[in-house]
């Protein structure tokens, strides 16, 4: 024992190491029973619960939403959670999962612009194994709809919805299909529509389209079940209607500088704005005549060209911020001219405008410049006579657009002062198949406009008629070639002579209608189906004047009614109407003071808006008055646009509808 | 006899740390298997039933979708066997819903099962337990 004593070092190794060893162990054994806790724990299970309970909680409000939304039962969500309660505890039985849940909410706001469905619930979870207790979490279900806009266009007849749907926290639900919509159109029930879908600036937009929906509805719901069986309803009316501008340009003895300056009102669906001047022409203005662009991207570009004393013209182009002017920008030839020596229009496809003049040298040569978009061309010449012709000078010219969607083709019929009469067609970069059609053989042919050209609306036929020598004639350019001989048009009876004629083409067929007021003060007019003409003699044997046309005529946008207005008596207007079914109605008359020399009627271009066809007339007392007309009633207001005109003898003004609607 | 002392010191640490390594568990050890997988099958299954698919096969007994929708999302060397439970422990699926031998859920000594309830479908309650069990190959 002693020598054990004695050798202190050696016994202090060992104890040292033994006491190594046992930390050794000690820290092993620790970890073993860490280990061993960790894994018979299962604690991943038991955040598994936690999660699916979670989970499994919101997937219940949501369902218990969707079911009180479509069987309006609100003690679902309460039933619902009582059952949930028991069996999630007996689903995880073993693990002591006690679930509670409080303010237990469904509410619906429904039929409004701005609907919602919702149902929330607050829960408290214990699991009582692992010592986890009031662990709480809210559930919440949310649907919420908001209907934009309703528009509504008259011509198309299309019904246009534009919604959002959120759910919560106001996150856009973008995964909807048709399936999750059903519309309801006052009057239409369950109309079929189509879906689309787009982010616009600020929001994921739904955008429901409902076709032929031939009345402008009270109101419209939607439907939206989501894919969770969600639904909510909104309402709404009809929020936007699309109607479609037009413009006046007239000569109005007016404003700043009077008669030498062109005026224009805007119509805006509803009313004719205030009187705008333009930029001075330089020369008192005789004839206007205005054009509206026919592509989109420049739906509100529209040009006005004046032919004033000095025999020059000016252009004027609305470039959506101003009118830019052109001054003189083409000389016809004359001074003090009488006759609209010009016409201006715009090629259907390339959006590029055509401006025809006359111009001196004899020939039948014209002038001719484009409108790019930006620019005008420089002065180009074309001899109208090329072939065979001994003609003069233009005295009047008539431009019609070609309206089929992809060509650029215009038409043009020129009579000169020999009284030849030519159709020409401009096919988007020149002039080509130039006709002598005939002449207008009587002693004033060339003093009135005698000559009218439009083309049929599907065909796409260009028809050109034009008086001669007691009767008037048609002939029509199909695209490739002429017809191989006039057709003879009765409207008088061979006995007098037409001195104007105005032809109008059904938008929506190849159905025309022309006018003429022959020299003995008759009104007649003529249909034609497609391939001939039907005349109606004499709807009035004594009009306001035959020096000066006192009736025009046009169709309704949908083609199906013809308007047809005249001056014939002091103090009133007298107008009919025709359709294919009923042929001419009887005569009515409005209130007009004055007699009536110059009559002008214009379509709307798309039918949208309440007014089918505007007006004007200028009356005796050199007041431009305004027509409207809804397609059953003519109204209409003397000097609506001026009351000095400052003249009678010159058509002084035109209205020309937009291409394109317009929201208000 | 100090060299003696030291080898007796040097074999108590050995041994020490031989017994310390055996009761090791580092994480590639077995041990760790069935934790891992039993995550893996629980976020199939949340997946699917965020996607709204699982409670769509389960309700409509699209069975192969289902076994289908589980083979792919799935590691392929996890065998799996799915079944669907009422409350009352009766089993939904009348036909087995599995990727591998079954065999091996029995012989595999890592097994991992994973639990999962859902609530009903659409706007009926009708909860159904889904057990999982998963084992790699």
């Amino acid at each position: 024992m002693r020598r054990l004593i004695k050798q202190k070092r050696g016994q202090f190794i060992v104890i040292a190491a033994m006491m190594v060893a046992i930390m050794i162990v000690s820290i092993g054994a620790v970890m073993y029973g860490a280990v061993t806790y960790f894994k018979y724990e299962r604690w991943e299970e038991y955040l598994a619960i936690v999660d699916n309970v979670k989970s499994a909680s919101s997937r219940l409000v949501e369902m218990s939403l969707a079911n009180y939304t479509l069987t309006l039962n609100d003690k679902t969500l309460k039933n619902n959670l009582d059952q949930w309660r028991n069996n999630i505890t007996k689903a995880y039985y073993g693990f002591g999962v006690i679930l509670t849940y409080s303010n237990a909410t469904l509410a619906r706001h429904w039929n409004d612009t701005t609907s919602f469905s919702g149902g929330n619930a607050t829960f408290i979870l214990n699991i009582t194994s692992v010592g986890l207790v009031g662990y709480e979490f809210t559930a919440l279900a949310f649907l919420r709809v908001s209907i934009l806009d309703v528009v509504w266009s008259t011509s198309t007849k299309d019904l246009i919805v534009r919604l959002t749907v959120e759910e919560e926290g106001l996150t856009p639900l973008t995964n909807l299909g048709k399936s999750n919509f059903q519309v309801e159109i006052s009057g239409y029930d369950f109309p079929d529509f189509t879906l689309d879908r787009y982010y616009s600036a600020t929001h994921f937009l739904y955008e429901i389209r409902c076709a032929s929906i031939s009345k402008q509805p009270e109101g419209v719901a939607v439907t939206v079940v989501d894919n969770r069986c969600v639904k909510a309803v909104a309402n709404s009316g009809v929020t936007r209607v699309l109607y479609v501008p037009a413009v006046i340009g007239y000569r109005s003895d007016t404003g700043t500088n009077g008669m030498l300056s062109p005026k224009v009102r805007i119509w805006n669906g509803t009313a004719w704005s205030t009187e705008n001047e333009l930029p001075s022409a330089g020369s008192p203005v005789r004839f206007v005549r205005v054009a509206y662009c026919p592509v989109a991207a420049r739906y509100y570009e529209k040009i006005l060209v004046t032919l004033s004393d000095d025999g020059y013209l000016d252009a004027y182009v609305w470039n959506d911020t101003a009118w830019v002017v052109t001054n003189d920008i083409g000389f016809t030839g004359q001074l003090t001219p009488g006759q609209r020596r010009f016409d201006i229009e715009y090629e259907k496809t390339s959006g590029e405008a055509l401006l025809v003049y006359s111009i001196t040298g004899g020939k039948d040569m014209i002038g001719y410049k484009v409108w790019n978009g930006s620019s005008w061309s420089e002065e180009n010449i074309y001899e109208v006579t090329a072939v065979g012709g001994l003609g003069e000078n233009v005295y009047w010219a008539a431009l019609a657009q070609k309206p089929l969607s992809g060509s650029n083709e215009i038409a043009l019929l020129t009579v000169d002062d020999k009284l030849a009469v030519y159709g020409v067609v401009w096919n988007g970069s020149l002039f080509s198949s130039q006709l002598k059609l005939g002449s207008a053989r009587w002693e004033y042919g060339y003093v009135f406009e005698c000559i009218a050209v439009a083309y049929e609306s599907i065909s796409g036929y260009a028809t050109f008629v034009w008086a001669d020598n007691g009767y008037s004639y048609s002939m029509q350019w199909n695209g490739s070639a002429w017809d191989s001989s006039p057709k003879q048009i009765n409207l008088n009876g061979g006995a007098t002579d037409d001195v104007w004629l105005s032809l109008k083409a059904d938008p929506v067929s190849d159905k025309l209608m022309l006018l003429g007021i022959d020299n003995t003060w008759d009104l007649n007019t003529a249909y034609w189906n497609g391939s001939s003409w039907t005349v109606t003699l004499d709807h009035d044997i004594d009009v306001d004047t035959p020096a000066l046309r006192c009736a025009d005529l046009e169709w309704e946008p949908n083609g199906s009614k013809v308007l047809m207005v005249w001056g014939t008596s002091n103090a009133k207007l007298s107008y009919k109407t025709w359709t294919s079914s009923g042929g001419w109605s009887s005569e009515g008359t409005i209130l007009a003071a004055g007699t009536h020399w110059w009559v002008q009627l214009r379509r709307n271009s798309l039918s949208t808006g309440a007014t089918k066809i505007l007006g004007a007339r200028l009356d005796s007392n050199l007041d431009l008055g305004s027509l409207k007309f809804d397609g059953t009633t003519l109204t209409g207001t003397a000097g609506a646009f001026t009351t000095n005109t400052n003249t009678f003898y010159f058509e002084c003004f035109e209205i020309e509808y937009q291409k394109f609607g317009s929201q208000p | 006899m100090r060299v003696v002392e030291a080898l007796m010191a040097s074999l108590l640490i050995v041994v020490a740390v031989t017994f310390i390594n055996v009761l090791a568990v580092t994480p590639l050890s077995p041990a760790y298997e069935a934790t891992e997988l039993e995550k893996v099958g629980y976020n199939v299954l949340y997946d699917l039933d965020e996607r709204g698919l699982l409670c769509r096969f389960v309700y409509n007994r699209e069975w192969g979708n289902l076994t289908a929708a589980l083979m792919v999302a799935l590691p392929t060397d996890v065998y799996f066997n799915l079944t669907v439970y009422n409350l009352d422990d009766t089993v939904v699926n009348d036909v087995p819903l599995r990727y591998g031998d079954p065999n091996i859920f029995e012989s595999s000594g890592s097994v991992a099962s994973v639990s999962y309830i859902v609530p009903g479908y659409q706007i009926y309650y009708d909860p159904k337990i889904l057990l999982l069990q998963l084992v790699r190959e």
